[in-house]
């Protein structure tokens, strides 16, 4: 009988601990989403409180004269082009490296993974100079090249697995029907990769909409940068100007897509995960 | 006939993905070690050969090792705290079943789906001496006084691992739950028979059962905060104040970008990367083993 009280406490600190460390989560994510909607004003004399009222016009004048509906565009050109392009591109790679034995296949899955090992914040000083010896500086096309090619390595390295989980005997038995390699590939062994590929393109979806070092090297053109540099922006003019329900809203605007995709994907992207990092 | 068809069809696969990748990303870390040995403003077309002489400044640049410092101090704190939290978390995750269990793991994972740049202005704000959160949340305990721990250089280091730790604890969480998942659920009960503690059985079955999730995601972890380290200070700080904050992929870019020493930028990174991609490539050779 005592025994099982005192278990009985260590299960309520642990679960009391465990919902206080959500609250360090929960309360700033509330916090920030409130503060979009109160005046300059309300926000310095009492930045804790609830909103008088719902100022909207924050998220109107975020949209429209700081710019964010310009930033949130440029951020869907980039990231749509960047996710459809690594994902051809990584399947390809994959699928042939992880299905196909010939001299260098698993030469070129290393080549491909070794990528994984560097920061990749390193490449964006030597990236500058090749786009500008390109004339690709300051354009979308630029930064989705660039994105794709440090996007890959993850991307192949999470698709060989899937792949490779493929029934062995697929290929012979099409290729006995008469089906070429590419028949093969696009109609047999993409859709039923698919788990993979969208896991893939779910995860370079949102590491790429949040991506800030090489969209500050690639686009210096005020009208061709992405979200996260708009953010940064912003604060730093907010500051000055004090408006900081536009700061707000534009937060909130970054977050929205973010957040539709988390709750929409949440399981799949948790157990996506599992299937690269964890030993089978 | 057969055995054509099969090597043009992996040559038409392969060839656009691998020159995407190695001219994209390969190339760039190469060029950066030719371009290391000159001296180059970045937008002029004059480059002008001078040897080792960016590799020696490194060496003697205390600047350099002060951001080195900063970067490993923040590596190391940061580690250690996200690992024990994630590792504390998993084990309860997957030992306790209670009721609220799944919609607390969406919540801790969620930071980690955040920008790191919404993740630094938000830290910014928290840490806010006038109207931030933790100020606010202090005097609720009764400690007045508006600190501002990003502005003093003795604090602002300690300061930058919570935004981290906040943002990555989640993310491990999940890898090492799922790692302790596939621990055979006998070995536990065996263990529990012969009369072995919660605490005997995390270190002689979990910690054994999950070491090599523990080191492929130390390698990812690393890797990951560098990168990461960039936004982080400077959104937050800048580096400041007088550089107590300021890491190594942050002087690196300055020195390139605002300093026009593009050679010398490309020494610092091109130094750094090379001894992390040996560090990660060792880690990952040695852990291949227990694949096999």
């Amino acid at each position: 009988m005592l025994f099982r009280k005192k278990l009985f406490l260590s299960d309520v600190i642990i679960r009391v601990l465990f919902f206080l460390y959500s609250l360090i989560i929960i309360l700033p994510m509330i916090w920030i989403l409130y503060t979009s909607f109160k005046t300059p004003r309300e926000f310095l004399h009492a930045p804790w409180a609830l909103p008088e009222r719902l100022v909207w016009e924050n998220y109107y004048n975020a949209w429209f004269s700081a710019n964010i509906g310009n930033y949130f565009l440029n951020s869907v050109i980039v990231t749509s082009g960047m996710v459809v392009l690594t994902l051809l591109l990584a399947s390809m790679a994959s699928y042939t490296v992880s299905r196909y034995k010939f001299i260098g296949s698993s030469a070129a899955a290393t080549y491909f993974m070794a990528g994984l090992l560097v920061p990749k914040v390193f490449v964006t000083v030597p990236l500058f100079q090749l786009l500008l010896s390109m004339n690709l500086l300051n354009t979308h096309i630029g930064l989705i090249l660039a994105y794709t090619g440090m996007a890959l390595p993850f991307s192949v390295f999470v698709l060989i697995g899937f792949f490779q989980n493929l029934p062995k005997d697929l290929e012979s038995a099409a290729m006995v029907d008469g089906a070429s390699h590419y028949r093969i590939f696009f109609s047999i062994m993409l859709p039923l990769a698919r788990p993979g590929l969208v896991t893939v393109s779910i995860f370079n979806f949102l590491w790429y909409w949040n991506e800030y070092p090489t969209a500050l090297t690639v686009l210096q053109r005020e009208s061709l940068k992405t979200l996260p540099l708009g953010l940064v922006i912003l604060t730093e003019t907010q500051e000055r100007a004090a408006e900081w329900g536009q700061l707000f809203a534009g937060i909130i605007i970054v977050m929205i897509p973010v957040v539709v995709i988390y709750i929409l994907f949440q399981r799949m992207l948790i157990s996506g995960l599992n299937t690269g990092a964890v030993k089978e | 006939m057969k055995k054509t068809h099969e090597r043009t069809f992996v040559i038409t696969f392969l060839i656009a993905p691998v020159i995407t990748y190695s001219l994209f990303y390969v190339y760039p870390f190469i060029n950066a070690f030719r371009i290391s040995f000159y001296r180059w403003s970045g937008l002029s077309p004059r480059m002008t050969f001078v040897g080792l002489a960016n590799y020696r400044r490194l060496f003697t640049d205390s600047i350099f090792y002060q951001t080195l410092y900063n970067q490993i101090f923040l590596i190391m704190v940061t580690s250690l705290i996200t690992f024990s939290l994630a590792m504390i978390f998993a084990v309860i995750f997957t030992s306790k079943t209670y009721p609220e269990n799944s919609f607390l793991r969406v919540i801790f994972f969620f930071p980690n789906m955040l920008s790191m740049v919404v993740v630094s202005i938000l830290w910014k704000f928290i840490y806010n001496p006038h109207f931030g959160l933790l100020n606010g949340f202090l005097s609720l305990f009764g400690f007045e006084g508006n600190t501002a721990l990003l502005a003093s250089s003795s604090t602002v280091l300690a300061a930058l691992v919570a935004p981290q730790v906040w943002m990555l604890v989640g993310f491990y969480m999940v890898l090492f739950i799922a790692s302790i998942n596939t621990i055979p659920v006998e070995l536990y009960e065996s263990a529990k028979i012969d009369g072995a503690g919660m605490v005997r059985q995390f270190i002689s079955i979990t910690i054994p059962g999950i070491w090599y999730t523990i080191q492929i995601t130390f390698v990812f972890f690393l890797i990951a905060t560098v990168s990461n380290s960039f936004a982080l200070v400077r959104v937050t700080t800048g580096g400041g104040p007088s550089r107590s904050s300021e890491v190594v992929t942050t002087y690196f870019y300055q020195q390139a970008f605002d300093n026009s020493n593009f050679g010398y930028a490309l020494a610092i990174g091109f130094v750094v990367s090379l001894v992390m991609f040996i560090f990660a490539s060792l880690i990952m050779k040695y852990t291949k083993r227990d694949l096999a």
